[in-house]
């Protein structure tokens, strides 16, 4: 693939990126528990990781981030989805290079919502100063595995369609 | 899925279950002195059956939530914030473990025992 392809696809995907991020914000997983999200905006980092690298993977969360903040919610809201975005694909990309463990898309997709939840909880941790907090991460990490499941799976078909897509011109 | 996947999640599952054990067992029914907490400065402190609405402000004066107490049960009524899921988190009553939460606003509100008077869970 050259880079002008490269780029074109990084671009198209930071779009729906973005979109995605802001359609998940009107459905209403809070019903569920608070703060519960399927994080469908992190399978498209997660699909550019295994077709473009981490390089793109990483820059197109960081525009996706920026932008999604810029659009919405106020300081605190970003700092948290900065913290717990550029955490979950940094340490997706780690893992993913390194060969002693390997885990399947689903596995790593985990794995980021893990992350995620954890980088968020030191934030928390950070502004409000009270170590209670953690027995609500509890709760939130248990909803991470199940959303880490089920955007695994999306990711590992929207993988597919990717790589057969890119083959095809 | 792989076999560290498979691992992975197990040792997920397990420790979610630690934690949810500990949890439930851990007791306190005692508290019941209402903690209202911007930052992680403590803005509130009274018993909570005493009826009070407490306005949260942030630094322009602007009214950013709102507390209801009432009959031994605390909410929040208002956030200015788009998800609402202060709102949605229900009620703290007495021995309520739960803490309700409005992180774009930085408000934390939770429940203490009255018995000690060291606040022993802000640091």
């Amino acid at each position: 693939m050259n880079s002008t392809k490269k780029i074109t696809i990084s671009a198209v995907f930071t779009a729906l990126a973005i979109a995605v991020s802001i359609a998940e914000s009107f459905i209403p997983f809070s019903a569920i528990a608070p703060g519960v999200k399927l994080g469908m905006a992190n399978v498209v980092p997660l699909t550019l990781l295994y077709v473009l690298g981490p390089a793109y993977a990483i820059s197109v969360q960081a525009v996706r981030i920026i932008a999604t903040g810029l659009l919405r919610g106020n300081l605190v809201t970003f700092l948290f989805s900065l913290f717990g975005g550029m955490a979950s694909i940094t340490i997706c990309s780690l893992i993913k290079k390194q060969k002693r463990v390997e885990f399947s898309v689903i596995g790593l997709s985990v794995i980021g919502a893990i992350v995620h939840n954890t980088a968020q909880f030191f934030t928390a941790l950070v502004i409000l100063k009270n170590i209670n907090i953690i027995w609500y991460i509890a709760i939130l990490t248990a909803f991470a595995v199940v959303a880490g499941v089920l955007t695994g799976i999306i990711t590992k078909y929207s993988i597919k369609a990717l790589e057969k897509y890119s083959k095809s011109f | 899925m792989k076999k560290a996947d498979v691992l992975l999640i197990s040792i997920l599952i397990c420790v979610c279950l630690i934690f949810l054990g500990i949890y439930l067992f851990n007791d306190s029914k005692q508290s019941d002195v209402l903690v209202i907490q911007q930052g992680s400065r403590i803005i509130y402190k009274e018993s909570i059956y005493k009826d009070n609405e407490i306005q949260i402000k942030d630094e322009h004066g602007k009214v950013i939530n709102i507390v209801s107490v009432k009959d031994g049960a605390a909410f929040m009524s208002f956030a200015d914030c788009s998800n609402k899921d202060c709102i949605h988190m229900g009620e703290l009553k007495q021995g309520s473990k739960k803490q309700i939460a409005c992180l774009p606003n930085k408000v934390l509100v939770y429940l203490i025992s009255s018995e000690s008077e060291v606040d022993g869970v802000t640091r």
